[in-house]
């Protein structure tokens, strides 16, 4: 493998994931057919994600920080990768086998194209497939289709790094959003997508992970949406994908917070009540939503 | 564990090594570039990875950049924002340095400015002063740095105190302060600076006026407009940590735009307005609404001119003694 011009650079942030690590790694050196190479970050990592990392030897190339979040480890990533095309693999996911060459083959079909995206296949804590995200193909109009909902996890999407001038780093600001941020900032800067037929990867939905605050998803998805929308300039089709995914959202986090514990209570029927007095927009989208709903 | 402040690349092979790389944007440029890459030899003893990032130039830009050795990249025709991006990007070194295709160092800034990374290796970011120089380089002005006293973040938004060419940025800094934003297109150094310093990076101040700025007020007079814009994007960047209501980043961030202002006032906008008076009063305050609706800091200097001028006036005319 060499080090000097590979066409993919997998960057793998890993914070409190030694466990797993190996298996996210091992999924990408097992690529074949390719020319790529694995970056892998240490986020300041309590665990030894040190020497799991170092076991590998140049196979990976390592870096470390003391930590500061994903968006910074991502970052430190690509500033410390070579390749052409950037795919973010989160420490806890994997890429399925052939995954790496069936997007070669699809950069070689379309050398124009700034983005490939394909499915992810949703495994639980036990192994055991619950779903399959991102198979709608977001191509044509990606502005839009991004806008009203984040299609797939971040390892589906592969980047054509210089876009990324354009577009710039992984942003902070957004919480558990931040990939989708990014996509929807390449798809502002003009970025085109293109979904890739034979690719898959594989997403792991484990408890606990940051994506199981209801309130900070909502609000930091809101906040990207909005953003996306400013840089647009809130044309007609922003405006109408902004009403779309804000009635998901609604219509998603109501029914969560009620059933938190397995079953409505009074006390799940409160935290709603405290919920919606602090987004007090939600319950109007939340009765915009039934109501289309009802007209179909 | 030993976690540096700093991202470290551990395990590393092939290709020469430079310690810095130094990216220029370039757009139609062919008349500056042989006299850069010539100060650029000069700055450094060792070599340096040169990236000239061409912007879609229509004259010999890349052809003189490849003649004196520069590395070449195409860039996305975004403006100087974008191309100096995608000289990040390309980059693989430990620093990176901004230079402007028509701005030039002092002899040996760039070793100096490297010795003070090798003397004092926490910090992030070594910046120095600079001089002025006209269209044919010769000095105008010096301007050594200013300390950034305990809070960088704090005095940075009073004025743009680092030079474009004169901050030596290590590179993995900006994996947390994001690298330049492409939304803003003057004043994005000034932002840069303002996300590092927000961001914890450690700012150290290294003697002298090295980096050599050409001043061509001619070229700012049509562009006050988007200047000013890019000046308040700037200052909007937030705060470190903890300074979301802090009422120094408040006096700060009006300081910094009333300076601004100021500035852009001396520099471009009286010249628009055409002071003293001519072609009427008339015309003077429809002009003066208009950049004033645009640019409010510069209220109080419209209205100190027209007052002095008023009285200049009327001292010619006889009607008041002195």
């Amino acid at each position: 493998m060499s080090l000097r011009s590979p066409l993919i650079s997998v960057v793998i942030p890993c914070y409190g994931h030694a466990v797993i690590l190996p298996k996210a790694i091992d999924s990408a050196l097992g690529q074949v057919g390719v020319e790529f190479e694995v970056v892998v970050v240490n986020d300041g990592s309590p665990d030894d994600t040190r020497g799991v990392a170092l076991a590998y030897g140049s196979s990976i190339t390592y870096v470390e920080q003391s930590n500061a979040g994903l968006s910074a480890a991502r970052n430190l990533g690509i500033l410390n990768s070579a390749g052409a095309w950037l795919l973010f693999l989160d420490a806890d996911d994997e890429l399925a086998p052939g995954c790496l060459a069936a997007y070669a083959s699809a950069i070689e079909a379309r050398p124009d194209v700034g983005v490939l995206h394909c499915l992810a296949r949703v495994v639980n804590g036990a192994g055991s497939e619950v779903e399959t995200f991102g198979t709608t193909n977001i191509g044509e109009d990606p502005v839009h289709r991004l806008m009203r909902s984040n299609p797939g996890p971040p390892n589906t999407y592969l980047v054509r790094r210089n876009l990324l001038a354009a577009a710039g780093l992984f942003r902070e600001q957004a919480p558990g959003c931040e990939d989708w941020d990014m996509w929807l900032r390449l798809a502002t800067s003009g970025a085109t997508f293109s979904f890739v037929e034979g690719a898959w990867v594989l997403y792991r939905d484990l408890p606990g992970s940051m994506s199981k605050n209801i309130e900070k998803m909502m609000r930091s998805a809101r906040w990207v949406v909005m953003n996306a929308g400013a840089r647009h300039g809130w044309c007609p089709s922003c405006v109408s994908a902004k009403r779309l995914h804000l009635r998901e959202a609604a219509a998603a986090a109501v029914p969560r917070i009620v059933r938190r514990s397995g079953k409505i209570s009074l006390g799940s029927l409160l935290q709603l009540g405290f919920f919606l007095l602090r987004n007090p927009t939600v319950a109007f989208w939340y009765v915009q939503r039934r109501v289309a709903h009802r007209n179909g | 564990m030993d976690c540096g402040a700093r991202g470290r690349r551990l395990l590393t092979e092939g290709g020469p090594s430079f310690a810095v790389s130094v990216i220029t944007p370039a757009r139609n440029a062919e008349v500056w570039l042989r006299e850069t890459a010539r100060a650029l030899a000069a700055a450094s003893g060792e070599a340096v990875d040169w990236i000239v990032v061409d912007d879609a130039s229509v004259d010999g830009t890349a052809a003189v950049a490849l003649r004196a050795g520069a590395r070449l990249l195409p860039g996305l025709s975004k403006g100087p924002s974008v191309a100096r991006n995608t000289g990040i990007l390309a980059s693989t070194t430990e620093f990176v340095l901004f230079l402007d295709a028509d701005d030039l160092y002092l002899e040996g800034a760039i070793d100096t400015l490297l010795d003070a990374a090798r003397n004092s290796p926490e910090g992030d970011v070594y910046y120095c002063g600079r001089t002025d120089v006209d269209a044919g380089s010769h000095i105008v002005g010096a301007i050594n740095p200013r300390p950034l006293g305990d809070c960088p973040f704090h005095s940075l938004l009073t004025a743009n105190s680092i030079p474009t060419n004169g901050g030596l940025v290590r590179r993995s800094a900006l994996a947390r302060s994001g690298i330049f934003d492409p939304e803003i297109s003057r004043c994005e150094d000034w932002a840069l600076w303002l996300r590092l310093a927000a961001t914890g990076a450690v700012f150290v101040r290294v003697e002298g006026a090295l980096a050599v700025y050409r001043d061509t007020p001619g070229s700012l007079s049509k562009t006050w407009r988007p200047m000013w814009f890019g000046c308040k994007s700037a200052l909007r960047v937030a705060g470190p940590p903890g300074h979301k209501l802090c009422w120094r980043c408040m006096v700060n961030r009006r300081k910094g735009r009333r300076d601004c202002g100021k500035y852009l006032y001396y520099r471009a906008i009286r010249q628009y307005l055409a002071f003293p008076v001519s072609g009427g009063l008339r015309a003077f305050i429809g002009r003066s609404y208009e950049v004033i609706r645009v640019c409010p800091p510069i209220l109080p200097l419209v209205l100190g001119d027209l007052v002095r001028a008023a009285w200049r006036r009327a001292r010619q005319r006889g009607g008041v003694k002195p």
